[in-house]
């Protein structure tokens, strides 16, 4: 995201990200034709998903003792789809060739990961290649090959 | 950056609770410690509380004065904990903490001043002419904003374009968002900072559109 320490506008991460921090992090951004309103307006939907995160790991005892202001509470005992394509700070690309109403992206729910992901430490592995694959196929076409011929069976 | 990056908690000072966390990826000046922008996280805290302004502190009990942080003497907050402390003490000090972007209103009236544009947006050459938009927002930003790239660049929206509920006023019915976007937009006020006065806003506003390297997308 962005905000504007010092008079001038630079990429801001509040995640726990290393390179792409250390590339970008505090670099100046030059926000020229962009409505500043509009970039606070994404701080603020960060800054709001990032809390709300942080909400799920309470046990529902604790959250009870915050005065907390939430339309769907229950919904906070699962877990958003960890590989949609707006899990960072980033947004979906857009793409000129679809219609508006195609342009917006689907979330899936699932639930936690605890009751979903297997003990196993070798399911467990698979299950994280399976998530790694997607998010690769995502972001570069050429991983949309398929490599299984080449994982160890 | 450091290679584990060490978290500041903001807590609230009525029940001891966490309710935001940010790392300390800011490289203080002179040193190789790190730490949080201090306004920074003022204004995330501010957020969580839906625009309501308070101070940081060391310690729960706001009448310590010694453990009370301003951003001018401590631009970076460097301590593992703080405490969002209200200005104005509400009635019940158990203040609200917000984490749902549908239920935060827009501080239209309290905007923070260090926000505010030093010069007015020209947005000549854009504004009606629907998806053409999208591809002359590439003409305009040659380089992705943030990596400097020309290779890969795509364009991303600073408002998801899946917050049209947000954009638009939350009472009214999800049938009316659908079928009239615009007058909703027009009701929560935000059109006035849009370049497009129509319902192409979200989709292709060039004050909400900018270009950005492919894989950033994913970070």
């Amino acid at each position: 995201m962005v905000v504007p320490p010092d008079g001038r506008m630079v990429t801001y991460f509040i995640g726990p990200i290393r390179e792409s921090a250390a590339l970008y992090h505090n670099k100046p951004f030059d926000s020229s034709n962009l409505s500043h309103e509009f970039l606070f307006a994404r701080f603020a939907w960060a800054i709001l998903k990032r809390a709300r995160a942080i909400f799920k790991f309470y046990s529902t005892a604790d959250r009870k003792t915050f005065n907390l202001k939430t339309a769907d509470a229950a919904s906070l005992d699962e877990e958003e789809e960890v590989m949609g394509p707006d899990d960072g700070d980033g947004d979906e690309p857009v793409d000129p060739q679809r219609k508006p109403g195609v342009a917006g992206r689907q979330k899936k729910k699932r639930k936690r990961p605890d009751s979903l992901v297997s003990k196993d430490p070798a399911a467990r592995e698979a299950h994280e290649l399976d998530e790694d694959l997607a998010k690769a196929k995502r972001v570069a076409s050429f991983f949309r090959m398929s490599l299984k011929p080449f994982l160890p069976s | 950056m450091p290679e584990n990056p060490i978290f500041v908690s903001f807590c609230h000072p009525s029940i001891n609770q966490v309710f935001l966390t940010l790392p300390k990826n800011n490289v203080l000046p002179s040193t190789s410690d790190f730490g949080v922008h201090h306004e920074t996280a003022l204004t995330a805290c501010q957020i969580n509380t839906c625009n309501e302004p308070g101070y940081l502190s060391t310690s729960a009990n706001r009448s310590d004065i010694d453990a009370q942080t301003s951003s001018e003497r401590h631009p970076f907050l460097t301590s593992q904990k703080y405490y969002y402390h209200l200005v104005i003490q509400p009635d019940d000090t158990n203040y609200r903490i917000f984490v749902d972007f549908a239920l935060w209103s827009f501080p239209h009236d309290h905007f923070p001043p260090s926000w505010v544009r030093a010069t007015p947006i020209d947005d000549a050459g854009f504004g009606g002419s629907g998806w053409t938009d999208i591809i002359r927002i590439k003409q305009r930003d040659l380089n992705c904003r943030i990596s400097n790239w020309v290779d890969n660049k795509s364009t991303a929206r600073i408002v998801p374009a899946d917050q049209m509920k947000w954009v638009c006023h939350l009472p009214l019915a999800l049938a009316d968002i659908v079928t009239n976007p615009f007058s909703q937009m027009q009701t929560n006020g935000m059109v006035v900072y849009a370049a497009r006065a129509d319902e192409g806003f979200l989709h292709a506003d060039s004050r909400n559109l900018f270009a950005l390297r492919w894989d950033i997308f994913s970070i």
